[in-house]
């Protein structure tokens, strides 16, 4: 019967938006927008999200993809869409990170932007098959050193690819790298033996259990998510003190700034729906949350993805200045 | 109307000029740092597919020059009278019209006229056709905006 | 091999009055949104989804595939009764349906599409229940090399679908590989033809640029005889299905269509237009009179028709097995599959057989039901004839704007039909045909990634670059199609 009430409740609003004015917001539909196509992780927590907002907010909340053009296309939607707060968009580590710290954007993710919660969480995992010669991460540094060996990541310029620069940097090694669109079909590669080594999240192990043996965790600072995920594996800086390794993987809801301060206040107070027990309880395995609500928070979360990504990006030369 | 000839060697030179341009253009782009990685830089693949344009385009107009068709038994005209020529290209206005009246005016108004402004030009003058349309064009907003849930108005 | 407690405890699962309800309500809603332009699959998966939230996920998979399978066939409809395809997967179609239907024999190229979907649909769903992790592993061992054979075997099929002008046609494939390139280089980010605008960053999009250069293009041809009736018999009102005797002279056309279809599903990334197009050109390089294509055959109607469904089974074995969706549609289903707390890869086989066989049953079911609920949307779609093409006009062209724009509320999208469509006017007007152009716009992005990813492997080696059985396999195929013709008739000499 809730797929009734949703129905209805998409109906009624979109009677009144059409009729006569009411002053509460919201009385009409809210668009989600996600920079990824549909179907993958981040598409998937928007859908999950939206689904409980809407039960929250009384309306619906409806997901828009708008895929590819390094992400910007999509952000540039809600900044130049009204500051309403019917138009909300869901940051992650391109759109929010990486894009705007390596090239030039039209926009600025902490100046047009307010964040209200954020909740996924990654970090990433080092894999190779099962039946690799290198059985651990030592062994394959020595292989990586005496071979160029063939490295899947998912897109150029994310936080896989970035961990896997990051680690060719730190140890002097030297990588073929091949773009394989998505996590899963990087390790999916790397099972069906198109690449000897991908990078994959901590989470990938769960549908790979197996077939793929993790090596490393690309990160320093120990998280519980690695303990659940990965017993028993290392971080890069616990193998090799003061080797640097890292990665920002975050997602949440922005508004575009100067969204009157009620609608950011009713949003936050909605979002608390998304750090329940019971939510975290009914998403995807493959997905880690760590909740964080409000702006200020949120934007705290921010800065540590730019402070973190900044000299790395510098010292690859790709941070645009 | 305008013969097929004349036509297609106006489009070739079009092709042509448009294939050295782009070309040209692909000279000027620009592969920021590390990500420029081994292999084939970005301009290769547009600049040979220019190339392989240029090339087909090239036979396709020699075969006009000299042979006055290119293999297909076509019609020897683009259009067959004036009147097909003004209903296709005054309707091409309209698209372009319509699309403008959106992005300025919203929807609604878009969808009102689109309908009326079509037939008018393709010469209709049939009063039931005018209401056929007007209430197709309903038809059409209703089910996107409450089947679909699409957000037009 | 079949474990029959799970298969009982499927059957069980799937025999609720609610799942054979969904089951019904997906054809239809599969079937609108397939026939409206610009909505394909993906979007219509994706209007579904929140509803499954609160479904099992048996009811909720059943309700997707049936959303899935009546959408690539719902394409087929407008295509063939407007001239416009409803999706990418009937691009194919449009040439020899649209014009079967306007030489007074609509009811029977609506029936021969409704046929051949069916029967690719059940191929490939048969196909996926008994040989899915043999197929997986094909699917995992899909690198940068074998993407640029079946490339290389795309461009052949340029080729062949260029019409009587080689010049023309591959005019027509350059311009489409072109435009391709426009937009953010998806290996290094370098702008390229972005024309200082942040839109083209995603470069011209592929649905509005497919829809456009039909559907617009059609629009304006159609205007210019807006005033001229269309002759037609009642006769072909009538909607015929092929008889057994019809189907068994196209066995062969069907068979072939049928495998090359769920093959091109299986590779992840090739979806149903890439499988129909292919489709589509071996039925007519195998044809005694290949010259008949593209004036309005049956086999050019059930090639590509049988190719596009039988993409939906293909395309689940990477989505299940490995994760890895094959194509933008079943990436959706994946969302949903994770969403319902299930990890599709390696392990959901042997961890979730009743689901699986679920699945397996449930498609077929689909397609046994797609073919009653289609006979009665092509009985009205037979009609259309009647319609006079002065309310067509108006009419497809604001489902297209409308369509286009819904996708992802975006105005650029909706600019990018509109020039798509006045470029598919312009050389349609002109003798070229816009098949090798869409064609050419499909494969583009593929053939560049795969050429350079296939050079950055091999690293300036070429024994490395070939070093790739089942690219090595494919290039052999095409070599032995294109050789085929010369030798025999050398041969028989």
């Amino acid at each position: 019967m809730k797929l009734m009430k949703t129905v209805v409740a998409g109906f009624a609003a979109l009677g009144l938006s059409a009729g006569a004015a009411l002053a509460e917001w919201p009385e009409k539909p809210i668009n989600v927008v996600v920079s990824f196509k549909a179907g993958g992780n981040a598409d998937i927590t928007a859908r999950i999200a939206a689904e409980t907002f809407s039960k929250e907010l009384g309306v619906p909340v409806n997901v828009v993809n708008k895929p590819g053009g390094a992400h910007i296309p999509a952000v540039m939607s809600v900044k130049e869409a009204p500051a309403d707060g019917y138009t909300i968009f869901q940051f992650a580590p391109p759109s929010f990170m990486v894009v705007p710290l390596t090239r030039a954007v039209p926009y600025s993710p902490m100046d047009d932007f307010v964040p209200l919660w954020a909740g996924a969480f990654a970090t990433n995992a080092l894999y190779v098959r099962a039946d690799s010669p290198y059985t651990t991460f030592e062994e394959f540094l020595e292989g990586a050193k005496a071979n160029k060996l063939t490295i899947g990541v998912n897109n150029l310029g994310a936080p896989p690819n970035l961990s896997a620069v990051q680690l060719a940097s730190e140890f002097g090694l030297e990588f073929k790298t091949l773009a394989l669109k998505t996590v899963p079909a990087s390790i999916a590669g790397l099972v069906g033996g198109q690449v000897d080594v991908a990078v994959g999240q901590i989470a990938t192990i769960n549908a790979f259990e197996g077939e793929i043996r993790p090596l490393i965790i690309l990160d320093n600072n120990r998280v519980p998510a690695m303990e659940k995920h990965l017993p028993g594996v290392r971080t890069v800086g616990e193998a090799f003190e003061g080797k640097q390794a890292g990665a920002w993987v975050r997602g949440g809801w922005a508004v575009k700034a100067g969204t009157p301060q009620e609608i950011i206040d009713k949003l936050v107070a909605a979002s608390a729906a998304v750090g329940t027990d019971e939510f975290i309880a009914g998403l995807p395995a493959g997905i880690d949350w760590k909740f964080v609500q409000g702006p200020e928070a949120v934007g705290k979360e921010l800065q540590v993805g730019i402070d973190l990504y900044s000299p790395i990006l510098d010292g690859l030369g790709l941070l645009h200045k | 109307m305008l013969s097929q000839k004349t036509a297609n060697l106006v489009f070739i030179t079009a092709i042509l000029i448009a294939s050295a341009y782009f070309a040209w253009v692909a000279e000027g782009f620009v592969t920021s740092g590390l990500l420029a990685s081994s292999g084939l830089p970005s301009k290769f693949f547009p600049q040979l597919m220019l190339a392989l344009m240029a090339l087909c385009a090239g036979r396709v107009g020699y075969l006009y020059l000299v042979r006055g068709h290119a293999g297909e038994p076509e019609l020897a005209n683009v259009f067959a009278s004036a009147t097909e020529a003004r209903q296709g290209l005054s309707m091409l206005a309209v698209a372009v019209l319509c699309y403008a009246i959106w992005r300025n005016f919203g929807f609604a108004p878009m969808a009102v006229l689109l309908g009326p402004i079509s037939l008018l030009v393709m010469g209709v003058r049939n009063l039931f056709i005018y209401i056929t349309v007007l209430a197709l064009t309903a038809f059409i907003t209703a089910v996107f905006i409450y089947g679909l849930g699409i957000q037009l108005l | 091999m079949i474990d029959s407690a799970a298969l009982i405890s499927a059957l069980g699962l799937l025999a609720d009055p609610l799942t054979m309800l969904l089951l019904v309500v997906g054809i239809v809603l599969g079937l609108i949104i397939g026939i409206l332009p610009g909505l394909g699959p993906p979007i219509a998966i994706a209007l579904a989804l929140p509803f499954t939230f609160y479904m099992d996920p048996v009811p909720s998979m059943v309700l997707l595939l049936g959303i899935y399978s009546a959408a690539i066939y719902g394409g087929s409809i407008s295509a063939i009764a407007v001239g416009i395809p409803g999706t990418g997967a009937a691009i194919a179609t449009v040439q020899d349906g649209h014009k079967m239907f306007k030489s007074g024999r609509g009811g029977e190229a609506l029936g021969f599409s409704l046929t051949g979907s069916i029967i690719g649909g059940l191929f490939s769903a048969v196909c996926l229940a008994l040989i899915a992790p043999l197929l997986a592993d094909l699917a995992a061992k899909f690198g940068p090399r074998e993407y640029l054979a079946i490339s290389v075997f795309g461009l052949v099929v340029v080729v062949r679908v260029a019409g009587q002008s080689l010049s023309k046609g591959l005019l027509m494939g350059a311009l489409g590989l072109f435009l391709t390139t426009w937009g953010l280089d998806e290996l290094n980010g370098t702008e390229r033809y972005t024309f200082g605008n942040y839109h083209f960053y995603e470069g011209l999009p592929l649905v509005p640029f497919l829809v456009g250069l039909f559907a617009v293009s059609e629009v304006l041809i159609g205007a210019e005889r807006a005033a001229q009736r269309v002759d037609f018999d009642a006769a072909s009102l009538k909607v015929k299905l092929p008889g057994l005797k019809t189907l068994v002279r196209m066995k062969d056309v069907i068979m072939r269509s049928s495998i090359i279809g769920t093959v091109i599903g299986i590779i992840p990334g090739e979806g149903a237009a890439v499988g129909a197009f292919f489709a589509y050109s071996e039925a007519k390089r195998r044809s005694k009179e290949p010259e008949k294509y593209g004036t309005g055959i049956p086999e050019g109607i059930v090639a590509p028709e049988t190719a596009n469904n039988a993409t939906v089974g293909g395309a689940l074995v990477p989505t299940l097995t490995l994760g890895v969706p094959g194509s933008p549609a079943a990436a959706v289903l994946l969302g949903a599959l994770l969403i319902q707390g299930l990890t599709p890869g390696p392990k959901l086989f042997s961890e979730e057989p009743d689901l699986m066989y679920a699945i397996f049953i449930g498609l077929f079911l689909i397609n046994i039901l797609m073919l009653f609920i289609g006979l009665i949307a092509i009985r009205f779609a037979a009609q259309l004839i009647r319609v006079p093409t002065s309310v067509i006009v108006p009419t497809v062209l604001l489902l297209s704007f409308v369509g286009i724009y819904s996708v992802s509320n975006s105005f650029f999208n909706v600019g990018v039909l509109l020039g798509a469509g006045i470029l598919g006017y312009v050389v349609r007007k002109l003798g070229y045909s816009i098949a090798p152009l869409s064609i050419g716009f499909v494969l583009g992005p593929i053939l560049e990634n795969a050429l350079r990813q296939s050079l950055t492997i091999a690293d300036g080696s070429v024994l490395e670059f070939f070093n790739t059985p089942i690219g090595l396999t494919i290039y052999a195929a095409l070599a032995l199609t294109i050789l085929w013709g010369p030798l025999t008739a050398r041969f028989k000499k």
